[in-house]
């Protein structure tokens, strides 16, 4: 009896393991990612679109590099391998009157606007390259919005930011000090 | 009704297991429609001998025999010029006639001979566990495992190996457990199929274990008693009936091999003597005295190649050989072959890839490590054995894949994740007398829940066997599909882009 018991738990673990490598996986949901597959060939951040397709995601941070490709660390490669583009559009508050440092890191291209101001971008394809911007955030709320595209070959895309007087950057969309995400839009 | 089924009980199992085995190795076993891995070397080995081309090789000649076998009587082929095979030893794109070639002919052997082997699983466990229920669920893991699958649905030499093996141990088993002592001719007939398992690849050696195990049980009074005398005498009469048939079967097999290589081939002599050139070109392929010399040339050319045959290299790039030690646990994976293409910036990618069904390999490790426990526990522990048979069954199956684990790490020459097929076939086998070991109560006494476990395993079994299918049938998968299957990281499973 007890024998049969503890191999039907066994078996129970191993089904549920396997169940769980094969559920595709879940992040909390802090900010929306829109993925928006170009008709053609994407050489520059702001040429006209001709959307064929789009994808509504929510992800829990903006770090989607890995093994150079566009991948965030849990949900695996997300979007196309080549021609598209990727918005996020954040809504946040501000504790306090602050001078915030921000870290893109992209390949290809990206612009980086707050408050419907670009304050950093990379117009053209290029490597993975991260560029290092600081813009002043009043007490209240504000939006933010990132904007990226994949001509072809390797992808990647982060943001990072930091307030005045903290030297670790941290993921946008993880707990940063003195912002709060406002809920991200429904897909 | 239920006392028909009862009483027919084993042939409905049979039938059962042909159909899903049939089902599993033989729908569409042509695709891929295109040459992997060491198809392009037996291929052309094959096709030589269907136009009479003299070649050697370092594995001996039954399986491509076999294919050139079949590849004939199914003339699939037949309007197509593949006189380009006889000169190479390894069939590239650029030798292919127009159009290609239909693979069904000479993955033939391979898929048909490993299908029909889950017979003789069922035949070994049903005869050492004396259940039919158990014989038929762990049949399910030879035919759901996608190493396994995937390997035998191909013109390569395993899965036709497989089945003499198999074959060489249901025959074995089947003397041990029949009700008269072993006979010597039953050590012959045991020794003509060892001789054909080693006639596909010399690593089925390990078979000759077989005897000393028949020996073991024909002999036990004499073994218990310490009678010496006995012994000997019975040893001189059985060693040279089994192993002469053993021989003789290797060596029948090479004489059709040399009798049927009538030319040579433009692009290599393959360092014949000059006396086997003399007698090919003299047509004397069949004489005896050709033979002897075109022998000794096969085992040198073959010991010559295995000499040539490179080491291990984990630091080289693409490296596709692996370690012994980490094949239980499935590791490496071979990406054999793979084709992909482009819809709207989305990749899908078939791959033909060489993968375990975890739960078959980790299941096995499993029963390994089990049956090894039981085993130092009755011999130095001095525990008790409850079931003495099937201990003994034990014993045996664990010293064969055991033994050929052994052997396998003495050898330096890379080697693959699929050289563990054959033990891993051991280790099913071991897996199912272990479970008969440890439930041997609940099984005699029908127990539900135990069948409803079992039953639950073999389900699981098959279910993940779908879920790395995408790995074994080239279905097309997207790069997240992939990632989703990409269950370890030591398994080295290589994504395409």
């Amino acid at each position: 009896m007890l024998k049969n018991i503890v191999f039907s738990c066994l078996l129970a673990l191993a089904v549920v393991a396997t169940v769980n490598k094969l559920i595709p996986p879940s992040v909390k949901p802090v900010l929306t990612l829109v993925l928006s597959k170009n008709a053609e060939q994407i050489r520059q951040i702001d040429q006209p679109r001709q959307i064929t397709d789009t994808r509504h995601l929510l992800i829990d941070r903006v770090e989607l590099n890995s093994n150079n490709r566009f991948k965030h660390p849990t949900l695996g490669v997300l979007g196309w391998s080549e021609n598209f583009f990727a918005d996020i559009d954040t809504q946040f508050t501000v504790a306090k009157k602050s001078r915030y440092r921000f870290e893109v890191g992209s390949d290809d291209g990206y612009q980086l606007e707050i408050d419907g101001k670009i304050i950093c971008q990379f117009q053209r394809d290029r490597p993975f390259q991260r560029n290092t911007c600081s813009h002043q955030l009043s007490a209240g709320q504000h939006r933010l919005v990132l904007r990226y595209f994949q001509g072809y070959g390797n992808a990647g895309l982060t943001l990072k930011a930091a307030p005045e007087g903290v030297n670790k950057l941290k993921f946008w969309g993880t707990k940063i000090n003195g912002v709060r995400y406002l809920k991200p839009s429904q897909p | 009704m239920r006392s028909f089924i009862k009483h027919h009980l084993t042939r409905f199992y049979l039938l059962l297991l042909l159909l899903v085995s049939a089902a599993v190795y033989i729908t569409g076993y042509g695709q891929p429609n295109a040459l992997f891995w060491d198809e392009n070397y037996h291929i052309s080995s094959a096709e030589k001998y269907i136009e009479g081309v003299m070649y050697m090789e370092p594995h001996p000649p039954l399986g491509k025999l076999l294919m050139a076998a079949s590849e004939k009587l199914l003339a699939l082929n037949a309007d197509k010029d593949k006189s380009a095979f006889t000169r190479t030893d390894y069939v590239r794109d650029n030798d292919l006639p127009d159009g290609g070639i239909s693979y069904y002919g000479f993955r033939l052997p391979s898929t048909v001979l490993m299908a029909l082997s889950a017979l003789f699983m069922f035949g070994i466990i049903r005869r050492t566990t004396g259940n039919p229920h158990v014989a038929l669920a762990f049949c399910f893991f030879l035919i759901f495992d996608n190493a396994l699958v995937i390997h035998a649905r191909s013109a390569m030499l395993e899965g036709i190996q497989l089945f003499f093996i198999l074959a060489s141990l249901y025959y074995a088993v089947r003397i041990v457990t029949s009700k008269q002592g072993p006979k010597l001719f039953q050590y012959a007939l045991l020794g003509v199929l060892i001789g054909l398992a080693v006639a596909v690849k010399v690593n089925a050696l390990v078979l000759l274990l077989l005897f000393v195990l028949v020996y073991g049980v024909d002999q036990w009074p004499a073994i218990k008693a310490f009678n010496m005398l006995e012994l000997g005498k019975r040893l001189a009469t059985t060693v040279p009936v089994a192993v002469a048939p053993v021989a003789l079967t290797f060596f029948a097999v090479f004489y059709i091999h040399i009798g049927l290589g009538g030319q040579i081939s433009p692009h290599k002599n393959y360092d014949a003597s000059e006396a086997y050139q003399q007698a090919i070109k003299a047509g004397n392929t069949w004489s005896p005295s050709t033979f002897v010399v075109a022998m000794q040339d096969n085992l040198r050319y073959m010991s010559s190649y295995a000499d040539g045959v490179p080491r291990l290299d984990v630091c080289k790039e693409g490296e596709n050989g692996s370690a012994a030690i980490g094949w239980p646990l499935a590791t490496k994976t071979i990406n054999y072959r793979w084709s992909k293409r482009s819809v709207d910036g989305t990749t899908y990618v078939r791959y033909h890839n060489l993968v375990a069904n975890p739960v078959v390999w980790f299941s096995v490790l499993a029963g390994m490590i089990l049956s090894v426990g039981l085993i130092i526990s009755r011999f130095i522990y001095n525990n008790p054995v409850k079931d003495k048979g099937l201990f003994y069954w034990i014993c045996g199956f664990s010293g064969l894949y055991l033994s050929y684990m052994t052997a396998i790490l003495q050898i330096e020459r890379v080697m693959y994740m699929y050289h563990y097929l054959v033990p891993l076939v051991f280790g099913i086998i071991n897996l199912a007398l272990v479970f008969s070991y440890i439930f041997r109560e609940q099984l005699l006494a029908s127990s539900r829940h135990t069948y409803i476990n079992l039953g639950l395993l073999v389900a699981f079994t098959v279910g993940v066997f779908f879920v790395f299918a995408p790995f074994t049938y080239s279905w097309e998968l997207t790069e997240a599909q992939f990632e989703l299957r990409d269950w370890f990281a030591y398994w080295k499973l290589q994504v395409v882009r």
